[in-house]
């Protein structure tokens, strides 16, 4: 325990801290001592927090090897200083009693038993050996970016095989078909400085105030200068951020189609979109007559204007719930040319089984009013996982993906990768392997009854609570015993429960790591503390199973000369053993990987900074290019001459990736469709499940730290204390709640923060005692095969 | 048990007598110079109180609008919980 006058001195040091950062926000020059940097004896280390897609900066203090302090850290954009509560605890991940700390392996009988590392990279190995078409890999927006790229180089350059996912198919995978569809390339075109310059920030269901709670307080800032901010919260179910909304529009769930449409016909048939900016830097696109695909076909503006015809303020209003006032209001706020307007969105949108269909319509209506380009005008997804961007996206974990945002599908993306990998021509497999619900149902599957998924890894994530339907696509796994599961992690989980063999991981500061947050930022950290017991880094493991491939003969795991295709090189040229874990830190193997991914993102105008330069910042935007001084610049804005370096003198903005080839975006129209699974007489509840604030994602980390587990110990299920009433429960009740897939028995909670609309619940499903997305729909986007985690039929009753 | 460092949004810049009276009965915490509206505070959560507790707290004294973490110290005490999560003997095989 501390001593009273080494707490009274952290007392100080904290406040002095917090004082600084007073000074700070009131624009004064802030205290000499700084954000808690002043507690004398550490050694502060930078590293981006290990949580959400806001990619905030923190400063870790070390003493006697374990991670003693957190501070934010004062110099980042991205936070300033400032964490949120979950920041606050991400010290305590690391510390949890329960860490893996063996490979273990499971016995005849069910047990899981102690092996060596040798041996556990030897049963993978030859696993893949045995069929390396039925292998598969499945990693996260937690994977850091050389892991992304190590796992990615093993599949798709090593072993012809399209069979590699990150969960982040689950979360972000609309928002990139939303993205390509409209502007040729992934991610946003803004960045978090459009906070800062905003008139009006719509949140489309989406909650920063407890998901990306330091951007929020950005905002809340700005408003306690007295500057104003009109909040418009476009939701299914109150939130925190709808207590400091201007206005709460409470929308039937499914009908932000219609809603986005409304906006679009209104501008369209009272003329006032931005005719300027529409004639010169922007097409039309419509879905294919006979179903769904990536690029629809063209239309022209009148074809376009019939068919938002029937989506009027009347209309809409009938179909959303929404007041005719309240969509009147939306609609003027576009229609004014003065507004600036930023619209943000994560999972709302992007859970939803017309996904790419409600990404790319807020897209037009920022298109169609001119707000775009300018800071402050920005459509804009947020990331819930630290690197959905940088490993998911930019690395191109996805099925279909190449890094740098190729695709397998394009002949000249194969052939510039191959040689990039210096591969051999044709190594690189055309077909896009199976996305994230279709490879886990195939591995579920029987294998003579087509389930052609043998083996699994699992690096950094937690299927066994967050894939849909869970009975289907996980748990069916339990009896079918050729088929065999690997995980790697650094907590027992849902996952592990189910694995053939446990691998235990290093995390966050245990191991290097480079991870890109939702603004294009890329950020670098060292290696601060060691693991425990025997963990590893994750890359390494992935080193390791493709060198013994290697070894084991296989022909993919050689580039064109015949050398490893994952060779790490010292200065002087000489290979460096780092599959040999007793060598692996004899380099820094994450500066070598990411620069060998570096010249991937060229092609794409994704550029990303050198690793010697993110060692030198809290991150930077990509594309980050040399200006004539050989400084490396990033870009704030993209598309716009005023800071985009890849687009013209003279153009103003430049869509330079544009799928017509003339520079333009495409505005769609996507109509409005009923979801697959409306609420009827026999499930009358529509079912949305969520975050909280206490804990990120599963609880795999944030049910480690005590102060967070007991705040929140436990899902529930929110529901309208009338609907409530009327079924005879009273808070704190059990009640089932019963899907076509499941039931669970949770208690209610009926004054909670979310206070649904009647007719509608809420689960968080960080509870891995509760899995309730044993309950969820597996139905998803056609486009970008994400599923509805936010809505699907229900029905409850008292336990 | 950690000692943090907070930075208190206050919705309007007047009432800091009040407001720091309300901290002050809510927990032992150290309070700095008001700058405009951000009162920095510094707490040490060795009670039984959770952390997290204390931020709801605080978050409901009238005028206080948001309330952001600068800095946690738990160097001497575990950051983490005793035995783990109480759920991973649920999934340990
Ligand atoms: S907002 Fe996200 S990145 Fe920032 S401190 Fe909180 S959890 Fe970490």
């Amino acid at each position: 325990m501390l001593t009273l006058e080494r707490r009274k001195f952290l007392k100080l040091a904290a406040l002095t801290a917090a004082s600084s950062a007073a000074s700070r926000r009131a624009g004064a020059a802030p205290l000499a001592a700084n954000n808690g940097s002043s507690l004398a004896g550490l050694d502060w280390q930078k590293a981006p927090c290990r949580f959400c897609g806001t990619g905030c900066h923190v400063k870790v203090g070390i003493r006697d090897g374990k991670i003693a302090a957190i501070a934010g850290h004062e110099n980042a954009e991205v936070n300033k200083g400032l964490l949120c509560v979950k920041g606050y605890h991400v010290g305590g991940i690391l510390y949890g009693k329960d860490r893996l700390t063996t490979p273990q392996l499971r016995d005849a009988n069910g047990e899981l038993q102690d092996i060596t590392w040798e041996e556990a990279i030897n049963v993978i190995a030859d696993r893949v050996m045995e069929a390396p078409e039925k292998f598969a890999f499945y990693g996260s927006g937690q994977w850091t970016i050389p892991e992304g790229y190590a796992a990615q180089t093993l599949m798709k350059a090593g072993l012809s095989n399209n069979h590699i996912e990150p969960n982040a198919r689950l979360c972000m995978a609309s928002a990139v078909t939303g993205f390509v569809s409209t502007y040729g390339v992934d991610e946003p075109a803004g960045c978090y400085d459009d906070l800062d310059h905003c008139d009006v920030l719509i949140c489309w269901g989406n909650n920063p105030a407890e998901m990306h709670p330091v951007l929020f307080s950005r905002v809340m800032d700005r408003r306690s200068r007295g500057e104003k901010v009109e909040l418009i919260d476009i939701g299914t179910r109150r939130t925190r951020t709808t207590e400091f909304a201007d206005h709460f529009m409470n929308f039937r769930p499914q009908t932000d189609l219609a809603i986005a449409n409304c906006i679009a016909r209104h501008l369209v048939y009272t003329n006032t979109y931005d005719k300027r900016f529409v004639e010169k830097f922007c097409n039309f696109r419509a879905d294919i007559e006979d179903g769904l695909d990536l690029m629809g076909r063209p239309i022209d503006f009148a074809a376009y204007k019939e068919m938002l015809d029937p989506y009027t303020i009347e209309y809409t209003s009938k179909l959303s719930g929404l007041p005719a006032e309240q969509l009147q209001h939306l609609c003027d706020l576009f229609a004014d040319p003065k507004q600036k307007i930023t619209s943000l969105w994560c999972m709302g949108m992007n859970q939803h089984t017309r996904a790419t269909a409600i990404n790319r319509l807020v897209h037009g209506i920022h298109l169609l009013s001119g707000k775009f380009g300018v800071p402050g005008n920005a459509p804009t997804s947020l990331t819930g996982q630290p690197s959905a961007c940088g490993t998911a996206r930019e690395v191109g974990t996805l099925c279909h993906a190449l890094p740098g945002g190729l695709l397998v599908a394009k002949p000249d993306h194969r052939e510039h990768c191959e040689k990039l990998w210096n591969i051999p021509a044709g190594r690189i497999n055309p077909k896009p392997g199976y996305h994230t619900v279709e490879m886990w149902t195939r591995f579920c599957t029987p294998t003579d009854e087509g389930g052609d998924i043998s083996t699994i890894i699992v690096q950094v994530t937690n299927p066994g609570q967050t894939l849909p339907n869970l009975k289907k696509t996980f748990q069916a796994k339990k009896n079918l015993k050729d088929k065999f599961l690997i995980v790697s992690d650094v907590y027992p989980t849902a996952t592990t429960a189910l694995a053939d063999l446990v691998l235990p991981a290093a995390l966050w500061v245990e191991k290097n790591g480079v991870f890109g947050n939702s603004e294009r930022r890329t950020q670098q950290w060292f290696k601060l503390v060691e693991p425990p017991g025997q963990a590893r880094p994750d890359t390494w493991m992935t080193l390791a199973i493709a060198h013994r491939l290697l070894e084991l003969g296989h022909p993919g795991m050689k580039d064109k000369d015949g050398n490893f295709i994952l060779a790490v090189h010292d200065e002087a040229g000489n290979e460096v053993p780092v599959w040999d874990f007793d060598h692996f830190y004899d380099i820094n193997v994450d500066e070598a990987l990411f620069e060998q991914y570096r010249p991937f993102t060229h092609k794409k105008h994704k550029n990303v900074a050198p690793y010697q330069e993110l060692v030198k910042h809290t991150g930077m935007r990509w594309p980050v290019v040399q200006d004539e001084s050989g400084e490396w610049r990033e870009t704030k804005f993209r598309f716009s001459e005023f800071s985009d370096p890849f687009v013209e003198k003279g153009k103003e903005i430049q869509f330079y990736h544009s799928t017509t080839d003339d520079d333009r975006a495409q505005i769609w129209f996507c109509p409005y469709e009923p979801h697959p699974e409306e609420p009827d007489d026999d499930y009358p509840f529509w079912l949305c499940t969520g975050r909280v604030l206490e804990h990120w994602h599963t609880g795999t980390m944030t049910m480690r730290v005590p102060q967070l587990a007991n705040a929140m110990p436990k899902t529930y299920c929110e529901l309208n204390p009338e609907d409530a009433s009327e079924l005879g429960i009273t808070n704190g009740d059990p009640i089932v709640i019963s899907t076509r897939r499941g039931d669970i028995t949770v208690p209610a909670w009926t004054n909670g923060r979310g206070r649904p609309p009647r007719g509608s619940l809420f689960v968080p499903f960080f509870d891995e005692t509760k899995l309730i997305n044993e309950l969820t729909l597996d139905a998803y986007c056609p486009i970008s095969k994400e599923p509805d985690y936010k809505k699907c039929a229900a029905k409850i009753r008292r336990a | 048990m950690p000692i943090s460092g907070l930075l208190i949004t206050l919705e309007q810049p007047g009432n800091i007598r009040e407001i720091s009276a309300a901290i002050l009965e809510i927990c032992d915490a150290e309070i700095g110079d008001l700058e405009e509206r951000w009162l920095p505070i510094a707490v040490d959560t060795s009670d039984s109180r959770t952390a997290r507790d204390l931020h709801d707290q605080l978050l409901a004294i009238p005028g206080v609008g948001y309330i952001d973490v600068v800095s946690v110290a738990f160097e001497g005490d575990s950051p983490a919980a005793e035995g783990g999560s109480p759920l991973s003997k649920a999934t340990r095989s």
